[in-house]
């Protein structure tokens, strides 16, 4: 016995299966129909972006820079700022690189000279707030104050930090200090680390 | 016996009034099939490919392009009767970005060189309704793409995911 409810299904079907214009979603398809044939097939992607954190203070690489200061006797305990030699600094003149890039959140840059002090090896010392760090973009990667315990925070934006600006060294010139060579390359407390640090 | 003999010659006649039915099959070659596309993008089937990049941080926002993986087949088709050429249509949807949570980041980063060349090279513009290519019926064109991150900057950690629709239309 024939069954009119099933035919009237398969009817139906072919009657949708041929109407224009077709639109079918698979990402290996075909297509037929008398009007516009339309097949849509789709490609995902992934990016993995790892967390990062770059800091560079004066010379790319891993190069250390050494900033000298050489005052006069005439003008040595004046007051007057004394600028650092021409060879100090990726740069010169007491001026170093200071990149900061990271995704990762507020980045904090501290440093370890907080009460220490630069030597002579016979027991003069000058401490490191004689050493002074302006930054040319204060308002975005200041520098930490020398000697102290200060800290400074990179502007973020959004989860992102990416600053750079020219740190320059003077010194204080604050008082007359016992004449010798202090600090140098690493030795005599002559280093600073610089720490960059994300949450 | 004779009532035997009579039902037997009943039963005879009336099998031979009754016209045998031969079982059979009707071939039919349709020389006018109806005009189709076909459009088949990556693994094929019903997976829908996908293409990562897995970064390291020493590459990341070098400004060097970096490769994703794998590289996807792409296969266009189209068909129809001589007497009313059609052109088909390749189109492609980028314009909903990738995401990470809060975060997104355009398709406008991601490009692709083709193998053969048959399906150009190009990157996506974050429109709904790029350009890619048109051929006339009825041809088969395959190619096989490449996809580069511009890797440009940085972006917030995470994994970005998006998706992009390709469209064959023939109108």
């Amino acid at each position: 016995m024939k069954n009119p409810c099933k035919h009237a299904l398969i009817a139906a079907a072919l009657s949708v299966s041929l109407a224009a214009p077709q639109l079918v979603h698979a990402e290996s398809v075909t297509a037929t129909g008398a009007g516009t044939v339309t097949a849509d097939a789709r490609v995902d992607f992934r990016i993995i972006i790892p967390g990062v954190l770059r800091f560079r203070v004066g010379a790319a690489g891993g190069g250390i820079d050494l900033i000298d200061f050489a005052p006069t006797a005439a003008n040595l305990g004046t007051g007057t700022d004394v600028a650092a030699t021409a060879g100090s600094g990726d740069q010169g003149n007491g001026d170093v690189t200071v990149e900061v890039l990271s995704n990762s959140g507020q980045i904090t840059i501290t440093h370890d000279s907080n009460g220490s002090v630069l030597s002579d090896g016979t027991g003069n010392t000058i401490p490191y707030t004689e050493i002074l760090t302006a930054s040319s973009d204060a308002a975005n990667l200041d520098a930490p104050v020398l000697g102290t315990a200060s800290s400074t925070t990179p502007t973020l934006t959004g989860n992102l930090t990416d600053e750079s600006a020219t740190w320059t060294y003077t010194y204080d010139n604050t008082l007359a200090y016992n004449s010798g060579i202090y600090g140098g390359v690493n030795t005599n407390g002559g280093r600073v680390t610089y720490t960059a640090s994300s949450p | 016996m004779f009532h035997s003999r009579s039902l037997c010659l009943l039963l005879i006649t009336a099998l031979s009034c009754c016209p045998l039915t031969a079982q059979a099959a009707k071939f039919k070659v349709n020389n006018k099939p109806p005009p189709g596309v076909m459009l088949s993008i990556g693994p094929g089937g019903a997976r829908i490919g996908e293409v990562a990049f897995k970064i390291k941080s020493r590459d990341l926002g070098t400004g060097v392009p970096l490769r994703g993986k794998p590289d996807i087949n792409i296969r266009v088709a189209n068909r129809a009767t001589p007497g009313n050429s059609r052109v088909a249509v390749l189109t492609v949807d980028s314009s909903v970005p990738l995401r990470n949570g809060p975060y997104i980041t355009p398709f406008t980063s991601i490009s692709w060189t083709a193998k053969k060349g048959n399906i150009p090279s190009g990157r996506y513009d974050g429109s709904s309704s790029q350009f890619l290519f048109s051929f006339s019926n009825s041809q088969e064109v395959r190619d096989k793409h490449r996809f580069y991150y511009d890797n440009t900057g940085i972006i917030e950690v995470g994994t970005y995911t998006g998706r992009v629709t390709y469209t064959l239309t023939m109108p």
